[in-house]
Parts: C-alpha cells; structure tokens; sequence
C-alpha cells in the first residue's frame, strides 16, 4: 500500500500543485533546516547546524501534540 | 552595529522572472521581493524585526512554535516560486544585512548558482520511505506462553525440580528465537532497501540517501523507517517513478512505502557559499 502525499497538493497520484496543504513536519524540517543552499551569511545564525537541527526537530516535534500538526499554519498562536 | 532592515534570502531563481507570484509573503508576513542580478536573482524579503536584530532573529528562531510558522512560511515562499520557474532553495535563516549584499552574492558566486539553477531546471525532488509494517509473531510485546495444562495439575507443594518447566531455559531459547527473527527482519529490510534503491535510482538524475541514525521519528507515522531518501528526476519521468513505486510496493507487501512530493529541490543544492 503507497500513499502519495503533494507538498502543495492533495493527497493522490494525481498531483494538483495549487491546491495548499500542510506538509508532514518531520519531511520539511529535513529539507528546510538540514538542506538547500548553505550560506555563512553576514548575520551569524547557527540554525544551519546540523546537531542543532536535530535538537530544534526534537523540541519541536515534543512541543506538537498528535493530530495537531495537520493545523494549517495560520492556526498557529 | 546591528541590522535593522535585514533581508531573509528565500531562493535564487533564473534573471528573466518579472516579478515574484502575486501576493506572496514571508517569514513575518512581508511582501517577497526579486533583487535582480544578470542572469540570475534573488527572492528576498525585509524582516521586520525590531532593534536587537540578529540576536532577536536567534532567539525566536529556538521557539518551536516561530520555528515552526518560519519553516512553513518559508518553504511556501520556495514552493510559490517553484511552481512557476527553476528555484535554487535556500536554507532557512540565510540573512544578510540589507538587499545589497544579497546582490553582491550573486554577482560573485554566480557560477555556482548558475550550476545549481541548471541542475534543478525542468526537475523535482521526491522523498520516499520505507516503513516495516510491525509482524505480529515476532512481537515482543507478546506475553510469554504459559506452561502446558498437564503440568499444572498435580499443585503438590513437594513437587520436584524435574516435572516443573524449565523457566530458564525457555527463556533463553525465546531470546535466541526472537535475536534470529530480528536478524532476518533487518536482513529483509536491507534487501528490500536495496532493491527499492537501485530501481529508483535508474529513473532519477540523481539520489540523495541521508542517515537515518539520529532522526527523530515522525509522530505521524507507524512503523520502524527502514528506508529514506531523496530522488531528482525530471519532469518528464515523474509519472514512470510513481508508477515504479507503485510496483515496489506490490513487489514488497512487508513494507508501507510513502512518496512525497514534488518538493523544490532542496537536497540537491549543496553548494556551500562564503560570504565575501
């Protein structure tokens, strides 16, 4: 059994990129924190530390609770 | 000297873009800007974060909860971008003092990005995983089986040593028992990882396998991770890949495999930039 979820789409092979959805936290911590260009920018940040992404994924996922995390962002205090 | 107008580095995208998709907004909500730079520009926007600049910046970014609208702000701001032309992703918090340092950047590590826009051109990331659906005969939990009826009927209290069961030993032999079960159930999920792995591999320009040692497991899915990673494949190959994975999963019924995507093409970015 295989589930195809779209990042910005519904749930189905079918992939609809306009539809909005919230995407699995866990899946875009991995790339948004862990991925993409890496830039010793001019205002010193460590969130690209991997050993901090990992600690920031721990608090963060202990800070959700079940069946919130599926909340679009804009419900979010 | 602090920052207080700094601008937060979304993506690089290709110099013919116009202007940034209608209405797009950022991590603190502001209008998302190009900063033209030749061929290339870059999709920024002005935090606004008052004085205190980039420790304040830090600090919010270690509550989970900002974090968490910061990730998902961003990652629209990219996936915005993405639908629309080839996007080079940035990692979160990428932020520079103002807008014309961020076009410095690009000036002087255009070569660099200019490979990186090519390598995602016409092209998208898709995750896929693989989840060991939980056997119920080797499960642990199981409470252990209880002595045979026949033995338990004569209760005398002299009853000797050698009519007992033995509790050790079927101890120990359920332990060996469950140590050779587990063996072959990770024996199992290498193969099949493997399998998984080289079939995608065939249809991707390029495979991105992270460790999965130290990753926190996600709340939302059951199962032990078995298999994690990330596949660039071009646009015209991506219904042939969902359909392998399709075959995958009939080919592997131990297993609960789970696509995601078409992601922006963050895992194969890497291009580590100093700053000037």
């Amino acid at each position: 059994m295989t589930s195809v979820v779209n990042p910005g789409g519904n749930q189905r092979h079918a992939v609809n990129p306009l539809v909005a959805e919230p995407v699995s936290l866990v899946d875009l911590l991995d790339r948004v924190l862990a991925r993409g260009v890496v830039v010793s920018g001019e205002l010193t940040l460590t969130i690209a530390d991997v050993d901090l992404v990992h600690v920031s994924l721990r608090a963060l996922l202990s800070s959700v609770r079940p069946g919130l995390s599926g909340l679009p962002s804009q419900a979010l205090p | 000297m602090t920052a207080d107008a700094p601008s937060w580095l979304y993506a690089v995208v290709p110099g013919t873009i116009n202007e940034p998709p209608a209405g797009t907004t950022g991590v603190t909500e502001e209008p998302v800007r190009l900063l033209p730079a030749g061929e290339l520009a870059a999709v920024v926007g002005t935090v606004d974060i008052e004085q205190g600049g980039a420790e304040r910046l830090s600090r919010r970014l270690q509550d989970p909860a900002w974090l968490e609208r910061a990730v998902r702000r961003h990652h629209r701001v990219v996936t915005a971008l993405f639908r629309a032309v080839p996007t080079v992703p940035f990692r979160l918090a990428t932020v520079y003092h103002d807008d014309q340092r961020v076009t410095n950047l690009l000036c002087e590590r255009s070569a660099e990005l200019l490979t990186a826009l090519a390598t995602v051109t016409g092209r998208a990331e898709w995750g896929v995983q693989g989840y060991a659906i939980p056997d119920p005969i080797s499960d642990t939990s199981a409470p252990p089986p209880s002595p045979s009826p026949a033995r338990a009927v004569t209760g005398a209290a002299n009853q000797t040593a050698t009519q007992q069961p033995r509790p050790g030993t079927e101890y120990l032999l359920r332990r060996r028992a469950e140590r050779s079960r587990q063996q072959q159930a990770r024996a199992a999920a290498q193969s099949a990882a493997q399998q998984i792995d080289t079939a995608l591999t065939t249809l991707a320009v390029a495979a991105h396998r992270p460790s999965m040692n130290g990753r926190p497991a996600d709340p939302e899915q059951p199962g032990t991770l078995v298999f994690n990673a990330s596949y660039l494949v071009d646009e015209g190959d991506a219904d042939r890949f969902q359909y392998t994975i399709q075959q995958l999963a009939d080919e592997l019924p131990q297993l609960r495999l789970r696509l995601t995507g078409p992601w922006p093409a963050y895992s194969f970015v890497e291009v580590e930039v100093e700053s000037p």
